[in-house]
């Protein structure tokens, strides 16, 4: 049983794209670039970028749970910095992923106001300094995906990369070559524009059954040379914030930080009328999930 | 089934500040859920929210019976995933109450 949360979507999201890209794949003989002068400027904008800021709207499902649908920005600056911010329907804040210093990752769970450090998977390390490739972790899929289309992966690359086929398909009414990179427990796929060569969206299915889960990114902006403040990539302690074990799923940690509940509420067929968890505050209450089956 | 077993906490506990709060995520239509609380003469109550409210993610749930115990003050004290008396017994005694 898991959760669905920013925190493990963060974490299966960067790991899976950064290791995806990481272990993952190498065009399979010659593949289909589209011939577009406007993919080439993407690429030279994207080589001389000192920063990227990437929005776009993400839907994310875990095993037979529900679907759940969030707003992500992220925001990467050369070396290795990202600032990842996660806010749910009607501006409520999930979370925030920062990568500060090259070695770990700082994350914030808005709902438990609790925070922790992870460090970067050793297999991932390299490619936060992978010099003259692009910026950190979704951003090498950024780069590399349109160069495997072009044909143009930077060398060390391809001796990293494992299989990657292409396709053509229509992504919200805009021609698209389809990078699908296999990798054992992990499938990548970028939609990249045909006409501007910018990734439109991005699919990613992870494991399988109860342990599955599948990822979508579709993107709607993208700024190859926004004005970032440097506090962008700084992470602060929100004020009241403890720090926690960043192995924990969100549950734990709202056991381990004796955190507020969630004021679950809601039409009560019994009652005749709205109840709310509030409603019983002063009162030691058994929270009880069930159904008749 | 676990709702025996809460009527009689529901029943023991009452006069201890105690309440059982039941939560119907979207698995049953508002009939049944009448249905099953007429059948059972339960004396707390039960709201019915849809399977992806958000609340209902934070805390996790995906399997049935899922408990937490509240604190007074609004904040999570345990969480029993299935049924385990014992357990949840346990938890009531940590938490100030005297159950039987």
């Amino acid at each position: 049983m898991r959760s669905v949360g920013a925190s493990r979507m963060t974490r299966v999201w960067i790991t899976c794209a950064v290791l995806g890209v990481a272990v993952g794949a190498h065009a399979e003989g010659p593949s289909a670039p589209p011939a577009s002068a406007a993919l080439d400027a993407m690429l030279a904008s994207f080589a001389k970028a000192d920063a990227v800021r990437v929005a776009g709207e993400c839907s994310q499902k875990f095993g037979d749970q529900p679907a759940d649908h969030l707003t992500l920005q992220f925001a990467m600056k050369r070396p290795s910095f990202a600032r990842y911010d996660f806010v749910y329907p009607g501006g409520g804040k999930g979370g925030i992923f920062c990568l500060a210093d090259g070695k770990q990752f700082w994350t914030y769970f808005e709902g438990s106001k609790s925070y922790s450090a992870t460090p970067i998977e050793p297999d991932a390390a390299p490619i936060l300094q992978l010099a003259g490739t692009g910026l950190a972790l979704f951003t090498q899929a950024y780069f590399d995906a349109p160069a495997i289309v072009a044909g143009k992966t930077a060398a060390p690359w391809k001796d990293r990369l494992g299989s990657a086929t292409t396709s053509e398909a229509d992504v919200a009414g805009e021609a698209c070559t389809v990078v699908t990179m296999k990798m054992p427990n992990d499938v990548l796929s970028l939609s990249i524009s045909t006409k501007t060569g910018a990734i439109r969206r991005i699919v990613e299915d992870i494991g399988a059954g109860s342990d599955g889960a599948h990822l979508e990114f579709d993107v709607r902006s993208i700024d190859a040379s926004p004005k970032l403040d440097a506090e962008t990539f700084v992470f602060r302690r929100p004020a009241a914030a403890v720090e926690v074990d960043g192995t924990k799923s969100p549950e734990e940690i709202l056991l381990a930080v004796r955190a507020a509940a969630p004021d679950i509420g809601g039409d009560s067929p019994t009652a005749g009328k709205r109840l709310k968890l509030s409603d019983y505050r002063g009162k030691i209450v058994l929270l009880n999930f069930w159904f008749s089956h | 089934m676990e709702f025996p077993h809460l009527a009689e906490l529901s029943r023991d506990l009452a006069s201890q500040d105690f309440v059982v709060f039941s939560v119907n995520p979207g698995l049953d239509a508002a009939p049944a859920i009448l249905d099953h609380w007429k059948a059972g003469k339960y004396s707390w109550d039960t709201i019915a929210v849809p399977r992806d409210d958000a609340n209902v993610l934070k805390l996790g749930i995906s399997t049935f019976p899922t408990n937490y115990l509240i604190g007074k003050d609004g904040s999570v004290l345990w969480r029993g995933v299935g049924f385990d008396e014992k357990a949840l017994r346990k938890a009531l005694r940590a938490a100030g109450l005297e159950p039987k």
